[in-house]
């Protein structure tokens, strides 16, 4: 446990200016309206910091804030259940055909809006995982974090990899 | 496109430009604040409600001379703050559990299906139920005032039986998909 307020606000500190960028590229991948994204990003925030006065250091500080984080965009995916559009699963998506076909993604702007278009139609569960496998998060962190087991972790990022390698194949480029 | 050229995609991602200067520690303590105090309102705003339906109901049981009626009424009044405590208590949007971090992300989205899945299972219990005593002596308590209306009461509890039959399926049903969504999350763990 975190015995005083300065040591909860110390953690937030660290946690904010590690992980404040992931958060809001998280819930960029939930929330489309920038008003709404706002508010959700703030209330990502204020649960990490609520959550850092019971913090016993039992995981690491980027299990904790990723699990708090993908925990409250859950809470807020639940409240609008049926608000929301149809969404897919990773293997009704490996099946399914690229709009895009033939078109290149070498426009580093396209790229990106393409690849937000296709994390926002997929499953919550399916979600967390490609968002994790974005920020870079080892498939054990992902399993620490999600709570999928090795096995279906490793195979969901590899049907992750299919995906994106189909839809992005020829690479992106990095000129602005 | 090889799957080593898929870091390049991890970087595009990772490198998309910030939408808002970061938040500061003042920042997170006055929308935390906020939050609080919204709840205390919509509490106060809840208790308001119950305070209005005992006041008004009280009144008009005084009034009131049918032994059957009264009765009924402080039934249904019961009967109806009954719901709105288990509504506040069960149904509102929870703010995150203190052990949320604790929480793998599977077991977290569970336990929220869970208590939603359990809220509409058992709505024949904690929100139709309560209202059937207090309305049925209502309507038999009318019955016995006006005889001659013995019909039209007939035709108020057919109505109720349907309209409570047709609230309890659907609930019954939403309960049933969100156990498929339960489901889906033990079959994604195992």
């Amino acid at each position: 446990m975190v015995d005083t307020a300065v040591g909860q606000d110390a953690l937030y500190e660290q946690a904010a200016s590690g992980y404040g960028a992931a958060i809001e590229r998280l819930a960029r991948a939930y929330e489309p309206d920038a008003d709404k994204r706002r508010d959700l990003v703030q209330d990502i925030h204020v649960a990490i910091w609520r959550s850092f006065a019971g913090f016993d250091g039992r995981c690491s500080l980027r299990t904790w804030v990723y699990r708090i984080a993908h925990n409250v965009v859950t809470s807020e995916v639940l409240r609008r259940r049926g608000k929301t559009p149809a969404l897919v699963s990773l293997d009704t998506l490996a099946s399914m055909a690229d709009d895009h076909d033939g078109e290149r993604a070498a426009d580093r702007h396209l790229a990106l809006e393409r690849l937000l278009a296709l994390v926002q139609t997929l499953e919550p569960l399916d979600r967390r995982v490609i968002l994790l496998y974005l920020e870079d998060i080892d498939a054990a962190s992902i399993g620490e974090i999600t709570g999928l087991s090795a096995g279906n972790v490793a195979t969901k990022i590899h049907r992750i990899k299919q995906i994106l390698s189909r839809r992005f194949h020829q690479g992106v480029s990095h000129g602005a | 496109m090889a799957h080593e050229d898929l870091s390049d995609l991890n970087r595009l991602w990772q490198n998309q430009p910030a939408e808002k200067a970061p938040l500061t520690l003042e920042d997170i303590r006055n929308r935390a604040s906020r939050l609080e105090k919204r709840v205390g309102r919509r509490n106060l705003l809840e208790y308001a409600g119950a305070l209005f339906v005992i006041v008004t109901t009280s009144v008009r049981l005084w009034h009131e001379t049918n032994l059957v009626m009264v009765i009924g009424g402080a039934l249904l009044l019961v009967g109806t703050l009954y719901v709105v405590y288990h509504l506040h208590r069960w149904g509102s949007a929870r703010s995150m559990p203190a052990d949320a971090a604790l929480m793998d992300c599977l077991s977290f989205h569970r336990a929220e299906l869970v208590r939603q899945r359990d809220l509409l299972r058992g709505v024949w219990w904690w929100y139709l139920l309560p209202f059937v005593p207090g309305s049925a002596l209502l309507i038999i308590g009318r019955a016995i005032e006006r005889p001659d209306r013995r019909l039209l009461a007939l035709g108020v509890t057919a109505t109720f039986v349907v309209t409570f039959t047709l609230v309890g399926k659907l609930n019954e049903y939403g309960a049933r998909k969100l156990q498929r969504a339960i489901d889906a999350l033990d079959k994604a763990r195992q």
